[in-house]
């Protein structure tokens, strides 16, 4: 027998002599103390039982008449349920775990299987262990075809090395960034998916990878219509410069002519007034001339940003009071998409500025940080609070949120830091050495 | 569900292990005359051990109070309450946890004495002290 029960069952004996000696309630609770110490040692029910049983045994052996012997089993019954007392509290507490783990687990699955997102398991050697329903309904595959099967034919060849790694990396311990991978779907066309992935664990030893998918096919198609709808824009503004420029010009140069006839037909008094007029006409050629080149600068096309955003200065200056300086310089010429995007989120950040800062000077700063260009527009104006106005989707929120679609567009982020009472500073970052096309499908 | 007092209330002071059997043997009794078979009355004791013997362990002494009770729909039950004026617990939660304490672990302690009985409460402030509640009504 092991020593732990035969202590115990000694003990056990003690209390049931004790019972049958008129110890009563002491007796008993020394029992529940035995059943507290077999249940502390790691000792199970069959533990109990055998202590229980050696003890009975003991009082039996002791008991002379049938009476003793009657008296003995009934106190050993009542000792029997006493030192059982502890195993039944442990008893309902794997009850109320049990009940606990069953409801978590239903839930769980719950979660899974209607989730929007392919929640999936790998094993060590890459092979689909588990799959969720919405997996059969993006991808039109059955999860029978592909259960216990690798992943790799899954993925779209050019993006494997990346897939391959990503999973490594989780095997080895790491938390790998979102990624992406195009999926193979039952129709053959393959379906953009953002990837999180994580080690699945289990006793201490990494088994697998958690990963979770996420179809982004809508968002890429929402980029890419914002990316049509700005270029549209951008013709729209083209078209709308042109006719400021060109036809208004072509008017308001015949109005010149007929003034001229005019003039010669006036005695020389009234001429002096039609000289006015003239110097007027020159005024609002000469604004309809800037207005025009604002709209879209042909100098950002023909010189680049930075003529083009001095230019922009210069005008919204005069037309404002505004002192705004631009140090630094982009460096070479960027790409047309990424140079025009710059030029709008400066011009709507002045435009920001002059509506709601009543700042005094605006600085804007280039500088070039390896494969990052740097844009900081910073005034010295009234400020406001980020979170609350990013939130808004009225007029200033809307501004904020174009400059961030813009650089969405472009692969670019968007910092900024602003307080009331302490101006604001917009930090804006672009990829450069990239066509906006690559920066933007290399965007993770 | 709080019960009418239906018989004057018995006070054990608790203040070490010898004072633990005879608050026992009190519940047994008491609860032995709502007419609760002999298991039950096990539980009632096991219940009375488990909170006197936190009292031992953690305030040094208290009280237990046992009384019979009703619910004014006929049935009856046996209240135990186990008061001390002793440290008190800082975290109610993390105390009504099994891993709470090494008894807790094994599913006895304050979590066990819940589950054995129909009704449980507890109440305390730490520095000021603690109080237990429990009931069990006869089925």
């Amino acid at each position: 027998m092991n020593p732990d029960v035969r202590e115990l069952a000694a003990e056990y004996a003690r209390a049931l002599q004790g019972y049958l000696a008129g110890h009563g309630e002491a007796a008993l609770q020394q029992a529940y103390e035995v059943g507290r110490q077999t249940l502390a040692k790691g000792l199970g029910v069959l533990d109990m039982a055998t202590v229980q049983h050696w003890g009975l045994l003991r009082a039996l052996a002791k008991s002379r008449t049938p009476q003793e012997r009657s008296r003995a089993l009934r106190a050993g019954q009542k000792l029997c349920v006493e030192s059982l007392l502890p195993f039944e509290m442990a008893h309902r507490r794997v009850q109320e775990v049990n009940t606990a783990l069953r409801d978590s687990e239903h839930r769980y699955r719950n979660l899974v299987d209607t989730a929007r997102d392919v929640i999936y398991t790998l094993s060590s050697d890459g092979r689909l262990k588990t799959l969720n329903p919405v997996f059969e309904t993006i991808t039109g595959w059955s999860r029978t075809e592909w259960l216990g099967k690798a992943f790799a034919p899954l993925v779209y060849p050019d993006d494997l090395p990346r897939a391959a790694a990503m999973v490594q990396a989780v095997l080895a311990g790491q938390a790998p960034p979102m990624f992406e991978l195009r999926i193979l779907s039952r129709s053959g066309s393959y379906i953009p998916g953002e990837f999180m992935v994580t080690p699945q664990i289990h006793e201490g030893q990494i088994v697998g990878v958690l990963g979770v998918a996420r179809d982004i096919t809508d968002r890429q198609r929402a980029d890419e219509a914002l990316r049509h709808l700005n270029e549209a824009l951008e013709e729209e503004i083209k078209r709308i410069a042109h006719a400021l420029h060109d036809e208004a010009g072509q008017l308001l140069a015949s109005v010149h002519i007929v003034l001229a006839d005019i003039a010669r037909e006036l005695p020389t008094s009234s001429s002096q007034r039609l000289e006015e007029v003239r110097s007027l006409l020159n005024k609002i050629e000469e604004q309809l001339r800037h207005l025009s080149h604002e709209l879209r600068p042909t100098i950002l096309d023909d010189l680049g940003l930075q003529p083009a955003l001095e230019f922009l200065a210069d005008g919204v200056s005069k037309r404002t009071g505004l002192r705004i300086s631009v140090a630094g310089t982009p460096g070479s010429r960027l790409p047309p998409a990424t140079e025009t995007a710059l030029y709008r989120i400066v011009q709507e950040a002045l435009t920001n500025v002059t509506r709601h800062a009543q700042a005094a000077h605006v600085a804007i700063a280039f500088s070039r940080n390896g494969h990052a260009l740097c844009c900081s527009i910073q005034d010295d104006g009234a400020g406001f609070d980020v979170p609350t106005t990013r939130a808004r989707r009225g007029q200033r929120g809307l501004g904020l949120m174009g400059i961030q679609e813009r650089l969405n567009a472009v692969g670019g982020t968007l910092n900024i830091v602003s307080e009331p009472g302490r101006g604001t500073e917009l930090l804006i970052t672009v990829p450069v050495e990239a066509t906006s096309a690559d920066s933007h499908s290399a965007r993770r | 569900m709080k019960g009418a007092l239906i018989a004057d209330e018995l006070r054990v002071s608790i203040d070490s292990d010898s004072d633990i059997v005879s608050a026992r043997q009190k519940g047994r009794e008491l609860a032995a005359q709502c007419g609760f078979p002999s298991t039950e009355l096990a539980v009632v004791a096991t219940a009375i051990s488990e909170l006197a013997r936190n009292i031992v362990r953690y305030a040094v002494r208290g009280e237990i109070v046992l009384r019979l009770i009703d619910n004014h729909g006929g049935k009856r039950g046996v209240e135990v309450i186990a008061a001390d004026d002793g440290p008190g617990i800082p975290d109610l939660t993390l105390a009504m946890q099994d891993g709470y304490s090494t008894s807790g672990s094994l599913g006895l302690g304050l979590p066990g004495v819940r589950r054995l009985m129909d009704e449980f409460d507890i109440v305390s402030e730490f520095g000021k002290g603690t109080t237990v509640t429990v009931r069990k009504w006869k089925r």
